[in-house]
């Protein structure tokens, strides 16, 4: 599992954590039942506060992705798949209205950008 | 939780200065940093809770134990380092070392030794002859080998270059992993808090202005970016701060839930931001 964080990112720093993990579930790069570090050993490798990596940790758990046993440790839940899956279209929605956005500024047509789509693609 | 340390207004005067009604709480596990500009009090108030300066009201408590009233025990579990150095300058860091741990229960000359191979500190230099940062390293290695819960440091970072001070911090975070010791340090270089600090207390004015989770504190604030036009029609209320320059302007916020900024564009801001619009902005609360 690769969490990687970026400074220069207006993100906060738990919703980075948060992003990196939930695309290692959607991955598979960890699977249901398996442990995740714990609170402080991942806080140390990231080099992040306690409070930072259990913020992630909370929200992830809220996300129904994770569970915590007590005296245990985090776990990975099995995802809702479908769930995951309209969440990464509606963020991909999200950077496409900017592209638009980018593209109207530019005077470009429907059928340019989708020509330039096409061409990509 | 029981706190490890806790400061309840604390109120020092020294000279012209004052520190006023102190009061904050730090439980185990965790890193404190104490922010503010230059001349804040963060000196005073760090030696006020060492009992360095003899307080003139309120109570500092470490473990439950108050310190003006059980010194001996209270400094036995705390460890420091601080930009004056407590050390004897004309004897050797070793002797130094043996001198002052007979003052703890439990230092351990062994593990000072192995700190001191791994910082690269010469045991029989005379602690007055090492470079600022080779001060700090002695400390830090000291204050690590007598078993110490709490650990304080008062600008520790400050003369460091920057690879020791990155190994600071990864020290301070080895520190509290096992979640039973805490650090406070102050600084002035917001940097080193940005992200692994759990905790902040912002002084100003020898007062406290502010204390809570670092990450409650960038969340609390944000900065909307925009033509000079935008910053000075902006629609939002609780600006605190606004700046305008030739190539683009910004406004210093508070922000609220699920305020939607629309076109503008918005960032959580640095420490570095906070501080400095806080301080321009006059620190008012909106």
């Amino acid at each position: 599992m690769n969490i990687r964080i970026r400074t220069d990112n207006n993100l906060p720093i738990y919703e980075q954590i948060v992003g990196d993990i939930k695309k290692a579930i959607i991955n598979s790069e960890i699977l249901p039942g398996d442990m995740l570090p714990s609170i402080r050993s991942l806080a140390r490798g990231l080099e992040v506060s306690i409070i930072t990596t259990k913020r992630a940790y909370e929200e992830l758990e809220k996300e129904g992705l994770i569970y915590s046993e007590t005296g245990k440790g985090f776990y990975v839940k099995k995802p809702d798949t479908k769930k995951l899956r309209e969440e990464q279209l509606r963020e991909m929605e999200g950077r496409l209205e900017e592209w638009i956005q980018e593209g109207k500024k530019l005077n470009l047509t429907m059928e340019e950008m989708q020509d330039m789509i096409k061409e990509l693609y | 939780m029981e706190d490890l340390l806790k400061v309840e207004h604390l109120n020092k005067r020294v000279g012209e200065f004052c520190l006023k009604d102190i009061s904050f709480s730090l439980k185990p596990g965790y890193i404190m940093g104490l922010l503010g500009v230059n001349g804040a009090g963060k000196t005073t108030l760090i030696h006020t809770i060492l009992n360095l300066y003899k307080k003139d009201g309120g109570g500092v408590y470490v473990d439950d134990m108050e310190m003006e009233e059980e010194e001996r025990a209270v400094k036995d579990k705390i460890g420091f380092v601080l930009d004056e150095n407590m050390f004897e300058e004309s004897m050797s860091v070793i002797r130094n070392a043996k001198g002052f741990g007979k003052l703890y229960s439990k230092f351990d000359e062994e593990l000072f030794r192995i700190f001191c191979k791994n910082f690269g500190i010469p045991l029989n230099k005379t602690v007055g002859s090492l470079s600022t940062g080779m001060k700090v390293r002695f400390q830090l290695a000291f204050a690590l080998s007598h078993d110490a819960v709490l650990f304080i440091m008062d600008e520790p970072a400050a003369g460091l270059d920057p690879l020791f001070r990155k190994e600071l911090m990864r020290y301070m975070q080895e520190i509290v992993e096992d979640g039973t010791r805490s650090v406070l340090f102050s600084t002035h270089i917001t940097e080193d808090l940005e992200k692994m600090s759990d905790y902040i207390v912002l002084m100003r004015d020898g007062a406290v202005f502010l204390s809570m989770p670092t990450v409650d504190l960038k969340e609390r604030y944000r900065i909307v970016y925009g033509t000079k036009e935008q910053i000075e029609t902006l629609p939002f209320f609780r600006v605190i701060y606004k700046e305008y320059g030739e190539y683009g302007s910004y406004a210093f916020l508070e922000s609220t839930e699920g305020e939607d900024y629309g076109e503008y564009e918005v960032k959580e801001p640095l420490l570095e931001d906070i501080m400095y619009c806080l301080e321009k902005g006059g620190y008012s609360y909106v």
